[in-house]
C-alpha cells in the first residue's frame, strides 16, 4: 500500500470516527423490538371462533354470487 | 475481523436473541452499532438515514434471528444487511437528496478542483462527504468496506456476493476518483493539505 493509500484510509477513518452516533438509538430499538414481540404474540392468539361482521358476510355473499353469475354467463 | 472472545460472546448473545431476549439484543447493538452506523453513513451520506438504517438492521436481527447461524461470526451478516439496506435507500432517494450546490457544480463542471474551490471548502468532514457522494454507488460500497471498516478484498467479495476481481476493479476506480475529488493526485497533495493546517 503506498503513502497516498495510507493517507486516504487515515482521512476516511478519521471522518468516520468523528461522526456522532444517534443518542437514543438503543432505547428506540428496544422499544420497537418489544412492540414487535407483543404484536407477534397478539397475532398468534387470534380467536378464529369469532363471528365475522355483517359487512364481511355481505362481501363474501356478494362476491360468491357475482362469481356464480359470471360462470353461468360464460356457460 | 474479530477476536475469539468477541465471537464466543456474539454466539451466546445470538442464541439468547433467538430465545427472545431483548437484553441480548441491546448488548449486540451496543457492541456493533459503530460498525453499522458508519457503514450506512458512508454509503448513504445522510445521518438521519444512517440512524434509521441502524435501527432497521438490528430490528431485522431481532425479527429474523432464527435465520442467523450462531456458529458463524455475526459481523459479515451485519455488513451484508447494512450494505443491502443502504444500497436500496440510496437507489430510492438519490435524485431527491442530491444537494443543490452539487447540481450547480455539475452544470458548471469547468471549475473541477481549482485552488479557489478547495480553499472555500475548509471543512475536512464536508470534503470527505462530498468525495464519497461523488463515487458511483458500487464503488462507494467497496470503498467504505475497505478503507473505513478495514475489510480485505476477499471478505468484501463474500459479503457482497461478487467476484474478488470485481471488488478489486471497483476499489481501483473508486480510489482514483477519491484521490481526484480530495485533491490527492501526485504533486498536489502537500499544497492542498496546507490549506487545512
Amino acid at each position: 500500500m503506498n503513502s497516498i493509500d495510507n493517507e486516504l484510509r487515515g482521512r476516511l477513518k478519521n471522518w468516520a470516527d468523528q461522526q456522532p452516533l444517534p443518542e437514543s438509538g438503543k432505547a428506540t430499538l428496544l422499544a420497537a423490538a418489544a412492540s414487535m414481540k407483543k404484536k407477534a404474540k397478539d397475532e398468534s392468539q387470534i380467536n378464529f371462533s369469532e363471528q365475522p361482521s355483517d359487512l364481511l358476510v355481505w362481501a363474501m355473499v356478494y362476491s360468491n354470487e357475482k362469481r356464480m353469475s359470471m360462470a353461468r354467463l360464460v356457460a | 475481523m474479530t477476536n475469539t472472545a468477541a465471537k464466543s460472546n456474539d454466539h451466546e448473545l445470538i442464541l439468547a436473541i433467538q430465545g427472545g431476549s431483548l437484553d441480548a439484543l441491546g448488548e449486540i447493538y451496543t457492541r456493533h452499532r459503530h460498525l453499522v452506523y458508519r457503514t450506512a453513513l458512508g454509503i448513504c451520506n445522510d445521518p438521519e438515514a444512517a440512524a434509521d438504517l441502524l435501527q432497521d438492521v438490528f430490528l431485522r436481527l431481532h425479527r429474523f434471528a432464527d435465520r442467523v447461524d450462531p456458529q458463524r461470526p455475526l459481523e459479515p451478516w451485519l455488513y451484508r444487511v447494512t450494505a443491502n439496506l443502504s444500497y436500496t435507500w440510496v437507489k430510492r432517494h438519490h435524485r431527491w437528496t442530491r444537494p443543490l450546490e452539487e447540481i450547480s457544480e455539475w452544470l458548471s463542471s469547468g471549475m473541477k478542483n481549482s485552488p479557489q474551490l478547495i480553499s472555500e471548502q475548509s471543512d475536512e468532514s464536508q470534503w470527505i462527504q462530498r468525495a464519497l457522494a461523488k463515487l458511483s454507488l458500487p464503488q462507494r460500497v467497496v470503498v467504505v468496506l475497505y478503507y473505513i471498516n478495514d475489510l480485505s478484498l476477499h471478505e468484501i467479495a463474500e459479503i457482497l456476493d461478487i467476484p474478488e476481481g470485481t471488488v478489486k476493479s471497483r476499489l481501483h476506480y473508486g480510489r482514483q476518483a477519491l484521490k481526484q475529488h480530495l485533491g490527492m493526485e501526485e504533486g498536489s497533495v502537500r499544497d492542498i493539505r496546507y490549506e487545512f493546517t
